[in-house]
Order: C-alpha cells, then sequence, then structure tokens
C-alpha cells in the first residue's frame, strides 16, 4: 500500500502510461502511414490518389524503389 | 496481412522509436536534478529507464520489420552491417552504428550501480553515459537522411517536436546545473565530497 501511494507507485503508473501512450503512438504512426499512401492499384507500387505529399505516390515506394529507374528504364533515360 | 504492412510497421516504429528515445533522453536530463523533490526524482529516472528500453525495443521492431520486408530490399547484411545497405548507405549506417552504440550505453546504464562505485568511476561512467545526448542526435538525423516519411507535414512537426522537448530539457539542465544553489545541494556531490563509495550518481 505504501508503495502504491509512494514515489515508486507514482513511478510505476507513469511508465505504465508510457508504454500505453507509446503503443498508442506506435499505432496510430503505422496507420497514418498506411492511409497516406492508400493501395497499390496496378502493381506498380503506385497509388491512384497519391500521397498527398506532391509526390504522386512516390511514398508508397520502398527506398531500394525510390533509389531505382522504373521498370524498363535506365538511368540516363 | 497487407503485402506492405510490414514495411508500414518498419516506418512507424522508427518514428516511435525517435519520439521514444527524445522522452528518454529529456527525462535523463532532468532526472537527477536535485532541485526537484525526491520523489519526482523518482519518477522521471524510472520514465527515463522505461522509456530507453521502450525505444531499443521499437529499434528491434524497427530493424527486424525492414528486414523481414522483402520489398525493402534492404537485408540482414544491409541492415546490420554499416554501409552493407544499397540503398542510402552513408544514411543507413548512422542509424545501425546509433543503434549498436545505444545498446552499449544502455547496457551502461543497467550497470550503473557497479561500475560507478567510486567518484573517479562515477565520473567516467557520467561520461560515457552522457554519450545518449550525441546518439539522440545522430538518430535524428538518420532519421531525416533515411526517413522515407520525412516530407509529410505530421512527420515534420513530430521531428520538431522531439528536438524542442530534448533541447529545452537540456537547456533547462545546463541552467541549473550552472547555479551555485543547485551543485551546493546536489546530493551526489555531497556523497562525493563525504567519500562514500556506493551510488554515488543520482
Amino acid at each position: 500500500m505504501t508503495a502504491r501511494s509512494g514515489p515508486l507507485g507514482r513511478a510505476a503508473a507513469a511508465s505504465i502510461a508510457l508504454v500505453l501512450a507509446v503503443a498508442a503512438a506506435t499505432g496510430l504512426f503505422v496507420t497514418k502511414i498506411a492511409r497516406s499512401y492508400g493501395t497499390p492499384t496496378d502493381g506498380t507500387g503506385l497509388t491512384d490518389s497519391g500521397n498527398g505529399t506532391g509526390f504522386g505516390g512516390l511514398g508508397q515506394l520502398s527506398p531500394q524503389q525510390l533509389d531505382q529507374p522504373p521498370a524498363g528504364r535506365s538511368n540516363g533515360s | 496481412m497487407n503485402a506492405n504492412d510490414l514495411w508500414f510497421t518498419a516506418r512507424g516504429a522508427g518514428l516511435s522509436a525517435l519520439l521514444t528515445l527524445s522522452v528518454a533522453t529529456a527525462c535523463g536530463a532532468l532526472g537527477s536534478l536535485a532541485s526537484s523533490a525526491p520523489g519526482t526524482r523518482v519518477v522521471v529516472q524510472y520514465l527515463h529507464r522505461t522509456a530507453a528500453a521502450l525505444g531499443i525495443g521499437l529499434i528491434v521492431l524497427h530493424v527486424s520489420t525492414i528486414v523481414l520486408d522483402s520489398k525493402s530490399h534492404i537485408g540482414v547484411a544491409g541492415a546490420l552491417v554499416p554501409f552493407a545497405s544499397h540503398y542510402r548507405p552513408n544514411a543507413v549506417a548512422l542509424g545501425s552504428g546509433t543503434a549498436y552504440l545505444l545498446l552499449i550505453v544502455a547496457a551502461l546504464g543497467l550497470a550503473r550501480g557497479r561500475l560507478a562505485a567510486a567518484p573517479a568511476a562515477a565520473r567516467a561512467w557520467r561520461a560515457a553515459h552522457s554519450a545518449g545526448y550525441l546518439l539522440w542526435a545522430t538518430a535524428v538525423l538518420h532519421g531525416l537522411l533515411a526517413g522515407t516519411d520525412r516530407g509529410q507535414g505530421w512527420v515534420v512537426l513530430l521531428v520538431i517536436g522531439c528536438i524542442l522537448l530534448v533541447l529545452t530539457a537540456g537547456l533547462v539542465r545546463l541552467l541549473l546545473l550552472a547555479d551555485p544553489a543547485e551543485n551546493a545541494t546536489t546530493p551526489a556531490a555531497g556523497r562525493l565530497a563525504a567519500g562514500q563509495p556506493r551510488n554515488v550518481l543520482r
């Protein structure tokens, strides 16, 4: 009872609150990222609605894809 | 499960790790100030440790989902071996190097009671543990250089918020530690002066 109402109890409660907040934040971030990029529609990795950043769905691409030229094109084309 | 879920999770976990490690860094800066009440110090120290543990867990989730995601093409070697990634090797190496050093800093934190038993060792421990500030900065840099969401408004706001949080906590710590009254009432300083060997760090 003493620990529950003392500094250790408050520390435990604050730590649990932090864990829950971080879990909620992580879920929110993942959801926002997924929703902002939509679902690929044609197998190119590009969305039909873009990602709202002005790059027309480039955010849907993986890092590797972002640094690669589109299929069928060379870096110089 | 959506084909992109691993990729989304990797990015969300990376952002969440940055947020959590920012909380850990800020709490670390404020947790040992003598001017705060002892009860408050206990709470802040617990939050520092919990946030640091969560941050490392989120880094593990960030790295493991990137490795498991076949579309990222980064792979185990690219994620774990600095400069082995084909994608932005310097930026990814900054992240992997930061993660390794964070593990060392965290291990030092866990071993604080043993390593900092003497005043000289305590000073060395504090200097080594202070590397966490630098590692937080390199984690921010990794996110800015390698993150694919850095162009999104809410991500920009998140990063700015993290930077402001840590800068404010660091500034408060510097200002209070520069106050002679703060130093005079520092319990650790008193224990050091008294030559007490155990738990010389607050």
